[in-house]
């Protein structure tokens, strides 16, 4: 019991110090001084007192680990950004750089990240320690690995306003990942290739001819809807369908992958269900690791999948408290490799909502959907799509503003058949390899499955009121949703172990 | 084991059901029934054309400025249709060849049309070299070449009448005219007013037509009062994208157009301008 209270107590004191730290940059001297109060506080109540040491103890191990968070927070804005680089702002640059992630194409330009920066200075080249991000024109085609050298404007990333009024973070967005410049109106130049981590391009490059082979036999919008289902491909769905996904409140299926993982993962177990309960456990982990390897394998994607894997324990084991220590420590490992998540990474947040949604929600409303049917699933997956819808929603609305009210039903009719989609999808993709003849059969019930999903979401798009905009939605009232929805998460199985004694 | 049985049969009915649907609707499909679709794309700001003859040959004149016409094109053709016969790039600007990339990527492609100007921005390259690399057989556009879709549908290429290297690109843009039976478009890419002028000095009388794709999406720089006169159309269409940075359409056009009480439609308003003709008539979706 002191060790599991210890536990959870560090995690909580770490998680509240990376929060603290988010916002208010008081120093690494304070970090350390909060250190060293803890110690102080815990050598007090060990030799000058005698009552109540577990507590203090406690209290202690808490504020160590306030200190802690904080004092990890400082080290990863250490380097924030280059001091070459800081005088050369505003001006015309010359660089040279690696791709080191996967080309985000969008539907008339691409999102390159380049690393392993030299920049030109006079007649000089000198290394630059930084990453950086630029919007290049759609052709030249570039690779993950491709050494480019670019010229363009030297810029700091600016926030900005999005449409409903809420300012995005981008600065910090950007900055979890350690890009702290962007190049204006670039002009790019191959230089070679074949750079970066061999793995990590072997796998992107089996994806890119992955996703050749579906758009052969499958028309857009389709094909990039397909390729965003099967191996997260970051394609041009287009600016209308993108917003019809949005108002049909299903934009995660398509974008912020993390949190689709887990509804993908869990969509996955339930199609699987007829089978043996352990066989369709073991094939929704390996649907998850083998998405998160054809998808490149990155950190937001990694750490999504982890969640998704932690939601699949939990169903095989029904083990909810062995899992709950699983994910707070899963949690806090990620936060520990990069803290800046906790804050600036909506995608984290919302796989870890939608993750706990799954896991403490699903069984909680459970009992409100004794009327819907049990045949192919409906009640599990009607459960599942409310629990992660409660979860996430707070969140949503702070960054959005925008509630969906056609959200559920479109989510139900759609993701009962996300599953069959990605089985086809991805035979369309691989049988693509050997014929593009024998795919077409294969594509063309991938087809007529996404021609029902994409009918789904324009319908209910085009409704109307199908989608309110709310002005405001200010952080003390996301406080409060969230403390209520714990509270009664606590209360719920507070009483139903005691009802078990 | 008898459930199974019973899954298969259902299974196997469902199966050839499906396969029924699929073949009747391919058989309509076919079944074009003598009638020539022409589609004005909505691809945003530029120029995107899908034509489709009665026989099923199809054209795609111009792609846009990106991938968006993937979509549109995509939404005219039935799922299982990879081909295209024909793709032209009236000239080089990004406007207009943006999308054709992607395109030759994803379609088999049996012609490519270009007015054969040098011109060094990428995209271009990006689609001459696809050009290359999957063995399009490509032709020079030259006056007086008629490009046969079907028994009664062509296309006669007016402009350019000798090689264009060197010049602007929205001079040497190829001017063509789709004909069917009793019906014509005149489709101009970006081509200016001085070209519209040499055309009507050339031969004017063979300008009429009854729908005008207004040059240059609406600009000014296009559509002269001459040329208009000349080819004196039953609908104008502009191609243009919403509240674009270059002011397409410019109102002094529209104004003129008015002025000749032809009626306007335009790709930013309404979406995909798709027009149907047996040769005698045209509708419009």
């Amino acid at each position: 019991m002191a060790l599991h209270s210890g536990f959870f107590t560090f995690i909580a004191g770490f998680t509240s110090g990376i929060f603290f730290r988010s916002f208010f940059d008081l120093g690494v001297a304070f970090a350390l001084f909060t250190i060293f109060l803890s110690v102080a506080l815990y050598l007090y109540a060990r030799f000058f007192t005698h009552k109540g040491l577990a507590f203090v103890g406690l209290v202690a191990i808490g504020i160590f680990a306030v200190g802690i968070g904080m004092l990890r927070f400082d080290i990863a804005d250490l380097n924030k950004g280059d001091p070459i680089l800081d005088t050369l702002i505003k001006q015309h640059v010359e660089v040279n750089g690696v791709v080191i992630e996967e080309p985000d194409e969008r539907e008339s330009n691409t999102r390159l990240v380049i690393a392993e920066l030299t920049v030109k200075r006079g007649e000089q080249w000198e290394e630059v320690k930084s990453k950086m991000i630029l919007s290049a024109p759609q052709y030249p085609e570039y690779d993950y690995g491709d050494r480019i050298h670019i010229t363009g404007i030297l810029k700091k990333p600016k926030n900005f306003t999005s449409d409903t009024g809420r300012e995005f973070n981008y600065e910090e967005f950007l900055g979890k990942d350690g890009i702290y410049y962007e190049l204006a109106y670039p002009e790019t130049e191959l230089l070679g290739k074949g750079e970066g981590n061999i793995v990590k391009g072997t796998l992107l490059s089996l994806k890119h001819s992955f996703l050749e082979r579906v758009s052969r036999v499958i028309p857009e919008p389709h094909a990039s809807l397909l390729g965003g289902l099967v191996v997260g491909a970051k394609q041009a769905l287009g600016q209308e369908l993108l917003d019809d996904f949005r108002t049909a409140g299903i934009i995660h299926i398509v974008v912020l992958s993390g949190y689709n993982i887990t509804i993908v993962a869990e969509a996955i177990m339930r199609f699987f269900s007829f089978l043996p309960r352990i066989a369709g456990m073991w094939l929704g982990g390996v649907s998850i690791v083998f998405f998160a390897i054809m998808t490149g394998a990155g950190a937001t994607v990694v750490r999504a999948s982890i969640m998704a894997l932690l939601v699949i324990l939990a169903r095989a084991t029904g083990r909810t408290h062995d899992i709950t220590i699983a994910l707070f420590l899963a949690g806090f490992l990620m936060l520990l490799h990069n803290p800046k998540i906790l804050i600036f990474d909506p995608s984290f947040q919302l796989s870890f909502l939608a993750t706990v949604g799954l896991i403490y929600g699903a069984p909680l409303i459970e009992r409100y959907f004794h009327l819907v049917p049990t045949r192919f699933q409906l009640r599990e997956f009607a459960t599942a799509t409310v629990a992660t819808q409660i979860f996430v929603l707070p969140l949503l609305l702070y960054m959005t503003g925008e509630f969906s009210l056609v959200a559920l039903p479109v989510n139900l009719l759609v993701l009962v058949f996300i599953p069959l989609t990605m089985l086809f999808g991805f035979l369309t993709g691989a049988v693509g390899f050997v014929s593009t003849l024998l795919s077409v059969p294969f594509a063309a019930v991938a087809y007529l499955l996404l021609t029902y999903e994409l009918q789904v979401v324009e319908l209910f798009s085009s409704l109307p009121f199908a989608s309110i905009s709310l002005p405001s939605f200010p952080l003390w009232l996301l406080a409060l949703s969230y403390i209520l929805i714990s509270v009664i998460v606590f209360r719920f199985y507070k009483d139903k172990r005691r009802a078990e004694r | 084991m008898q459930n199974a049985k019973k899954h298969g049969h259902l299974l196997f009915l469902a199966l050839f059901f499906v396969v029924n649907i699929f073949i009747w609707s391919a058989v309509f499909r076919g079944e074009r029934g003598g009638v020539l679709t022409v589609a004005f794309l909505d691809i945003g700001q530029g120029d995107a054309i899908f034509i489709e003859a009665p026989n099923g040959a199809q054209v795609l004149l111009d792609g846009g400025p990106n991938k968006k016409v993937l979509r549109e094109i995509a939404s005219l053709m039935p799922f299982y249709d990879r081909s295209l016969d024909v793709v032209i790039a009236s000239h080089p600007d990004k406007d207009h060849v943006g999308g054709l990339p992607a395109i030759l990527a994803r379609y088999e492609v049996g012609m490519a049309i270009d007015p054969g100007i040098e011109h060094d921005t990428v995209v271009y390259q990006e689609f001459e070299r696809l050009v290359k690399e999957k063995n399009i057989e490509r032709i020079r556009a030259r006056r007086g070449q008629i490009i046969w879709l079907d028994r009664d549908v062509y296309l006669e290429i007016l402009f350019p009448d000798r090689d264009p290297t060197g010049w602007d690109t929205n001079d040497a843009s190829i001017v063509a005219r789709l004909v069917y039976g009793d019906i014509s478009f005149m489709l101009t890419g970006d081509s200016p007013q001085k070209m519209e002028q040499y055309l009507v000095g050339l031969d004017g009388d063979e300008l009429s037509s009854d729908v005008l794709k207004l040059g240059h999406h609406g600009s000014k720089t296009s559509t002269s009062e001459l040329f208009l006169g000349f080819v004196s159309p039953a609908y104008a269409v502009v191609s243009a994208g919403k509240d674009n940075q270059y002011g397409h359409p410019h109102k002094e056009v529209l104004e003129l157009v008015e002025r000749f009480g032809i009626p306007i439609l335009a790709t930013y308003e309404t979406g995909n301008i798709i027009m149907r003709t047996d040769g005698t008539n045209i509708s419009i979706d």
